[in-house]
């Protein structure tokens, strides 16, 4: 293991609670209280058939993703296809479908590589619109995730000790009806601030729910209902799948590389969105933190 | 329906039962099948290698670069929602402080071989002897090791060939004698090595390709690597990754002698009323159904935390444990991560994971002016679901738990946690102490209802001095190689290392170990262990390929005990 997980992502900030110095120092350079969303209108979300959510909840549950990622330049969490991602999920586990996990190996968004390296004008099948069987353990294991401990045989053997899991199902149920309880007006029609206030006064452990969510929605492959036409990924400058061309393809005698992407020297062209002040006044103060060297 | 039977289905009676496909299971299967022995492998886990046993093309992977499936639906880790572990620090924390993913590895045909990004460096001589050479250590189980390096040597030429490792002799100049050079070149190196490299030239240190089991060229009818950037934590879409599934299982299926039974876990050892001989296993198939099956000769290779719950499932004083010493001594690799983030997009998510380490951090056992940390991993940042975890966490905290949505979707956009980061991870020296152990938690279980494991494990300050030895070294590195930032990472309170060793410490005394130096127990005539639990100490470096070494000497000597070197074929 080398590449950093996000369990080490996660694990980057975890034993940091309780700096108080650290944080405070944060709000004094104002990266506290930021929320304050450009307006972009944008459109609704496909709709999903299988009846997870009312309209009115896939309504409120798109205006909760644009709370996570404001729509601006860029699409936010609704148009990125926070809601349809969330429906598939928890109804392909009530129907009992289980499409959970894309097949493999290659999504035919990139091409074969010609002899020479290069890229052919050749794709292979998009194996990811198909998905893999889940075997009996994985198939348990969702059906607690989505459903809940005590809604699947077999599924509570810990809960007296442990308590019961809370299916993803009734926690985003009861999440968007925390969220429509704290709004005077129905979500969608809040201004961006309004929105962002609301959002803020949800629980927090549901606002990581949400956050968790959402930014899976739009960094995901397509295939799992989110990341429209790639928006997500153009969002934050990352190629996606890049199988089976890759960034270097042995040629014989040597590595072809992508000219816009190469692997083995520097990009070429401006960076596409350098580090701005704000961003690096938190790196700053992450280093600092942590005790480490800026230069 | 899924196929979960491979190989020759006709086969009925074996000579041995291989417990577990991955690093320890896979080698120790190709040796006795290529000596015509027949074998049945049980994997817990099922095959994502559809046609793994079609002799007339390369198997088809389910695995994808799809960063959802593998690191959030956890597609092939186990869940722990139906899988936990338990973990504490020691007794007086009472029977358990968490619940949930302790250690987990890959759950599939292949083991943890398929999701590692496959760094395969060799132990070093000195490896061997840490109890020699580091004398008495208060509260540390140190031991040398009954097989020493030059006897494990022509073992690892041969792992090296088998699964296909990619490196350079004499780049590293820690790198003990090898009789031969690696089977493949090194490949494309990664521009964010090259970034790090200035920081190390200018310090004096010595960057080297990283020996990794990843094809540079086409080798053994499988394609050459195309660095797709979707490596470290995951399966190989185009099979260049040589884990076992698609090199020693593979090739085991293909010699006529092997079964291999997917989806089937075994939950215990049969035993003679004696104790000393095993005479089937119970497991559980595909469909929950408990199914038992005997051979001649029974391999554990189900990685040591599982190895040892099975010994402890089978019997409530642990099978084969005489000695008292099953369980103990669980070792992790105590890792030190540096994070450097450039002005630069130094895009280190393109590429295999790791294409260049250091060893300069290794240490010397008899200089304490140079502490046993590991060898160095120069790796990128990961991708953008995990990066977004990673910005929302410290958003939250250095917000008061107040989301900032336009400020973290410019961080999505400007990236200085994937597109702009490089990162250093020592893979230390973890001494072994027998109190850190695996046992089965008193009260939690498993969905099949059976106890599930719990760790016992604190670090000793045999490796926490080393780590605070090496950090301001990692950051130094990074800040002299143009790091604008360059800090260390916070330790979890549970390792996430899955380098995971001990639990049955091979030896020359049957009262101090579980194993002797061929990986057979000392008190079962017919048991034998073959994966990281026979380690009697961790090195400091990547386990996997000294794993592949001792498993193909296991089964060597599963076929000629006096000579295991004499089955090498040449």
């Amino acid at each position: 293991m080398s590449l950093i997980t996000r369990r080490q992502l996660l694990r980057f900030m975890g034993s940091s609670a309780g700096n108080v110095a650290a944080i405070r120092a944060l709000q004094i350079i104002g990266l506290a209280g930021m929320a304050n969303a450009a307006g972009c209108k944008s459109s609704s979300p496909a709709t999903n058939s299988d009846g997870i959510f009312t309209n009115d909840e896939r309504s409120a549950l798109g205006a909760l993703a644009d709370a996570v990622l404001p729509p601006d330049q860029d699409p936010g969490g609704k148009d990125l296809g926070a809601v349809v991602y969330i429906e598939n999920l928890i109804a392909t586990i009530e129907s009992g479908a289980n499409e959970v996990f894309a097949n493999g190996p290659f999504s035919g968004r990139q091409p074969l590589p010609n002899a020479d390296g290069t890229a052919s004008t050749n794709f292979p099948e998009n194996d990811f619109a198909s998905w893999v069987e889940l075997d009996r353990v994985n198939a348990l294991a969702w059906k607690i995730k989505v459903l809940g401990s005590s809604s699947v045989k077999g599924g509570a053997p810990n809960d007296a000790i442990l308590g019961p899991v809370i299916g993803l199902r009734d926690q985003l149920h009861q999440i968007i009806a925390q969220a429509v309880a704290l709004s005077p007006k129905p979500l969608a029609s809040l201004s961006a601030d309004d929105l962002a206030a609301t959002f803020q006064q949800i629980d927090s452990d549901s606002r990581d729910l949400l956050v968790e969510l959402v930014t899976q929605a739009a960094f995901a492959a397509p295939e799992y209902g989110g990341n429209p036409s790639l928006s997500g990924w153009k969002l934050c400058n990352f190629e996606g799948d890049s199988q089976p061309l890759g960034y270097s393809q042995w040629n014989g005698s040597g590595y072809t590389e992508r000219a816009a992407s190469p692997m083995s020297t520097a990009n070429p062209g401006a960076d596409p969105a350098p580090m701005d002040a704000q961003t690096e006044q938190l790196l700053g103060l992450v280093t600092q933190f942590l005790g480490g060297v800026t230069s | 329906m899924r196929q979960t039977i491979f190989g020759n289905t006709s086969l009925s009676k074996f000579d041995a039962i291989v417990i577990g496909s991955g690093a320890g299971g896979g080698p120790v299967a190709h040796v006795l099948t290529s000596n015509g022995k027949k074998v049945l492998v049980l994997e817990a886990g099922p095959c994502h290698f559809d046609g793994l046993d079609d002799p007339t093309k390369q198997p088809v992977s389910r695995f994808s670069n799809d960063e959802l499936k593998i690191e959030i639906r956890n597609f092939i880790e186990t869940d722990d929602r139906v899988e936990p572990r338990s973990w504490r620090h020691s007794p007086a924390d009472g029977d358990r402080t968490t619940v949930g993913n302790v250690q987990a590895l890959p759950k599939n045909v292949g083991g943890a071989t398929v999701h590692a990004d496959l760094k395969m460096p060799r132990f070093a001589t000195t490896d061997f002897q840490l109890n020699t050479l580091l004398g008495n250590v208060q509260d540390a189980s140190f031991a040398d090791w009954p097989v020493q390096y030059d006897e494990l040597e022509p073992f690892y030429a041969w792992g090296e060939k088998l699964v296909g490792v990619q490196g350079k002799t004499g780049t590293n100049p820690f790198e003990s004698a090898r009789s031969g050079e690696y089977p493949m070149p090194p490949g494309n190196p990664m521009y964010g090595a090259t970034v790090v490299n200035k920081g190390l030239a200018s310090l004096g240190y010595t960057m080297f390709p990283y020996p990794t089991a990843v094809n540079s060229v086409p080798y053994d009818d499988r394609p050459a690597c195309v660095d797709c950037g979707f490596c470290s934590s995951y399966g190989c879409a185009s099979n260049a990754k040589g884990s076992t599934a698609v090199t020693a299982i593979r090739k085991a299926l293909l010699s006529g002698n092997c079964q291999l039974h997917a989806e089937t876990r075994v939950v215990k050892l049969l035993m003679n009323g004696a104790k000393n001989q095993v005479t089937g296993v119970v497991a559980m198939d595909p469909t929950g159904a408990q199914v038992t099956f005997t051979a001649d000769q029974y391999v554990l290779a189900a990685s040591p935390i599982e190895d040892a719950r099975l010994l402890l499932l089978s019997d409530p004083t642990g099978v084969g444990n005489s000695s008292g010493m099953v369980g103990r001594n669980l070792m992790f690799h105590y890792q030190t991560i540096a994070l450097g983030v450039f002005d630069e997009r130094v895009h280190g998510y393109r590429g295999r994971a790791v294409a260049h380490g250091f060893a300069d951090f290794r240490g010397t056992p008899e200089d304490s002016a140079h502490p046993l940390g590991g060898i160095v991993e120069i790796s990128g940042g990961g991708l953008p679901i995990g990066e977004a975890a990673y910005y929302s966490r410290v958003l939250k905290q250095a917000n008061f738990g107040k989301w900032n949505g336009p400020l973290f979707k410019n961080l999505m956009r400007q990236s200085p946690g994937r597109d702009r980061v490089m990162i250093l991870v020592m893979q230390a020296e973890d001494a072994p102490q027998t109190t850190n152990v695996v046992d089965l938690d008193p009260a939690i279980v498993d969905l099949d209802g059976l106890p599930v494991a719990r760790c016992t494990y604190q670090n000793h300050p045999f490796e926490i001095n080393a780590g605070k030895f090496y950090e301001p070294k990692l950051v130094d590195i990074l800040t002299k190689a143009g790091a604008k930032y360059a800090f260390i990472s916070p330790r979890d309170d549970i390792p996430g290392s899955q380098h995971i060793m001990g639990t049955l410490r091979s030896g020359t005394d049957a009262k101090t170990s579980v194993t002797d130096k061929n990986g057979k127990f000392w008190d079962v005539g017919n048991l034998f262990a073959s994966d990281g639990a026979i380690f009697p100490t961790s090195s400091g470096y990547n386990p996997t390929m000294t794993i592949i070494a001792m498993a193909l000497r296991v089964g060597a000597a599963m076929i000629n005990s006096a000579s295991p070197a004499s089955v090498i074929p040449s």
